[in-house]
């Protein structure tokens, strides 16, 4: 992980200004959208990952992003794709994914059904009908079906690639080096059509190491650790909105809440997963919802604590 | 396109585009595409003349699929930046006038005695050795279909083929008097091994010559039915075994046979060349040499022949 130096970096960033979205903050939270939301109206983004996204953008590589569970990995490929006006896919990887699974699946109910209905001597079933599109060929969209005439640009989250067998990873480097992949039973290959930007996100909790040649082909970037200070301005953010200000009523139980934080991860051994910014969220909005001062011992502190801070990893 | 000039050629692009203006940045800008501040100087010294065999291209390795790795290719020191990096440095930092020195980081590289195995090629040499293949229990629906579709019985029915490390590993570490000299090289493998298939996945179990579940130390027991297992041992043939040699390929054999009826595949890494492997053993595991001479496609090859082969 790298140290929380918060300087900017000097350089001319390929995306102007990411901005949050007050509006659609504002939806989510009457949605009730408060945890995980994947809406990509506010994100607090350190300004070595900032860097990292205008390298990836000025590349045209995938943004690898490292990092501790809950770390705010995920969250950013929405981020993005709101700011650069792009679609937006996600796939999350599990260990029975495949990498066609990303490209292209294969309708076969849909043929067996078409083919009890078929007549001997009837033309051959044409397997280009039963092919539907993964999410790489959706953010390709080289024929203009998956809403690109109105948002050409296309963002990619390829969520935790490390639950994956090493054929995945590796399985991809085409498609995502080249930015084309072949489809069974399509003469053209599926291709990014010239001008149109299509930028992949993959996160990694690294329960797996990654195949070198794949990493050699990803801009990637460590999620920095939490500081107090870098704490208590996510929580403004997410608990008031963009237009919450520099300052919050509850800046004090957000400076407490980060403060235990801070003080549980240095008591952690390396085999525990240490409390990450996911879980000081939910322990501000249980201590807002509840009406509970972490300050002040109490047996509602203590339990919130555990549930949230404090999650054994021995769970079966 | 060989990786070293994929690598430049985007710290190129980003350079370009991103014009950094003080060394810090052209620093972490260098440093989020895998390169790294080399020894300011002396430069470092060339790698080991090294270059792998025709076949040992990486997986996947999109436009180098034809050309070998060659040891200058790896690491990559950058002297030249000073012509990609922008000339007037806003608020007077050294960018614009000094060279960074940089190079490619190759993670994951163990550090010397030489290893038996190409550290570049290790990892890909062990993922050939571990992973299993899986047939079913899904169907595979496109041949199915396409029988069904052309009034044709599939039979038998075909299943699924998946390669996958999901099942995990179990790791045979022989710690008899012969493989000492291979010591850190088991290590080595031992490691390489937990990092493709996870730390969870990977089961390392010590034995003495041969797996023995009677053994009173280090009590052999078989993984789970299907799981793998990779043995590292020199199967006895360094000579300074306890067991005869009769005693110790019937009790491999054994292990095979063992292994065989629970579904689990048995593979050995031998320090030794293929001259001096038992014939018996030979017909019952697979073997695989572990010196610079091996390659994940005659890993590969070994393992999909089979025993005997």
């Amino acid at each position: 992980m790298e140290a929380a130096d918060e300087t900017k970096f000097a350089y001319t960033p390929v995306v102007g200004e990411f901005t949050d979205d007050q509006n659609l903050w504002e939806k989510g939270r009457d949605q009730q959208q408060l945890s995980d939301r994947r809406d990509g109206s506010v994100y607090r983004m350190h300004p070595r990952v900032r860097l990292a996204v205008d390298v990836a953008l000025a590349a045209g590589r995938p943004l690898l992003l490292r990092g501790e569970p809950g770390s705010g990995k995920s969250s950013l490929a929405p981020y993005l794709a709101r700011n650069l006006g792009a679609r937006y896919f996600e796939e999350v990887v599990a260990a029975s994914t495949r990498v066609e699974d990303f490209l292209w699946q294969f309708d076969t109910v849909r043929k067996l059904s078409d083919a009890q209905a078929r007549q001997p001597g009837d033309e051959p079933l044409d397997d280009a009908n039963y092919v539907t599109p993964g999410i790489l060929w959706r953010a390709f969209d080289p024929d203009g079906e998956f809403g690109s005439k109105d948002k050409p640009d296309a963002v990619v989250l390829i969520d935790e690639i490390d639950k994956a067998d090493p054929d995945v990873p590796n399985g991809l480097l085409v498609p995502l080096g080249a930015g084309q992949f072949r489809v069974p039973a399509r003469d053209d290959p599926i291709v990014i059509p010239d001008g149109r930007r299509v930028v992949v996100v993959i996160t990694t909790n690294e329960e797996r190491q990654l195949p070198p040649a794949f990493l050699r082909r990803c801009v990637v970037a460590y999620m920095p650790e939490p500081t107090e200070e870098s704490l208590t301005a996510i929580a403004r953010l997410h608990v008031g909105g963009p237009g919450g200000g520099d300052e919050s009523e509850h800046d004090e139980l957000f400076g407490v809440l980060a403060g235990r934080l801070l003080e549980l991860r240095g008591q952690m051994t390396k085999r525990d997963r240490p409390p990450s910014v996911a879980e000081y969220l939910d322990a501000v909005r249980a201590c807002m919802e509840l009406d509970v001062d972490p300050s002040i011992p109490s047996s509602a502190w203590k339990a919130i604590e555990e549930f949230t801070l404090r999650k054994p990893t021995d769970v079966t | 396109m060989t990786l070293a000039a994929i690598w430049i050629r985007d710290l190129r692009v980003a350079m370009n585009t991103l014009r950094p203006a003080d060394d810090r940045t052209l620093g972490a800008i260098a440093d989020l595409l895998g390169f790294e501040r080399a020894a300011a100087a002396p430069p470092p010294p060339p790698p080991e003349p090294e270059q792998l065999p025709p076949d040992e291209t990486r997986p996947g390795d999109a436009g180098a699929e034809s050309a070998p790795v060659q040891a200058s290719d790896l690491p990559v020191t950058v002297q030249d930046l000073s012509a990609i990096a922008p000339r007037q440095a806003a608020g007077g930092t050294d960018a614009a006038t000094k060279p960074l020195v940089l190079q490619v980081a190759t993670p994951g590289v163990p550090p010397s005695p030489v290893p038996l195995l190409s550290p570049l090629a290790g990892r890909f040499i062990a993922q050939e050795l571990v992973v299993s293949s899986r047939f079913g229990p899904e169907p595979d629906l496109i041949r199915l279909v396409d029988d069904l579709a052309r009034y044709e019985i599939p039979q038998p029915l075909p299943l699924q083929e998946r390669r996958t490390l999901a099942r995990g590993v179990q790791v045979l570490v022989d710690d008899a008097e012969g493989m000492e000299p291979f010591t850190a090289d088991q290590q080595r493998m031992v490691e390489v091994v937990r990092r493709l298939a996870g730390d969870a996945l990977v089961e390392v179990r010590h034995i003495y010559e041969v797996p023995d579940p009677a053994d009173p130390v280090q009590p052999w027991q078989a993984p789970p039915l299907g799981v793998p297992v990779l043995a590292l041992t020199d199967l006895g043939l360094a000579g300074r075994v306890e067991r005869g040699a009769a005693e110790l390929v019937a009790g491999w054999q054994l292990i095979a046979d063992t292994l065989a009826a629970r579904g689990s595949s048995l593979v050995a890494l031998l320090p030794h060349p293929p001259e001096r492997w038992p014939a018996a053993l030979v017909a019952c595991m697979d073997l695989v040499p572990w010196d610079r001479s091996t390659t994940t496609v005659r890993a590969r090859r070994a393992r999909s022949k089979g025993p005997g082969q």
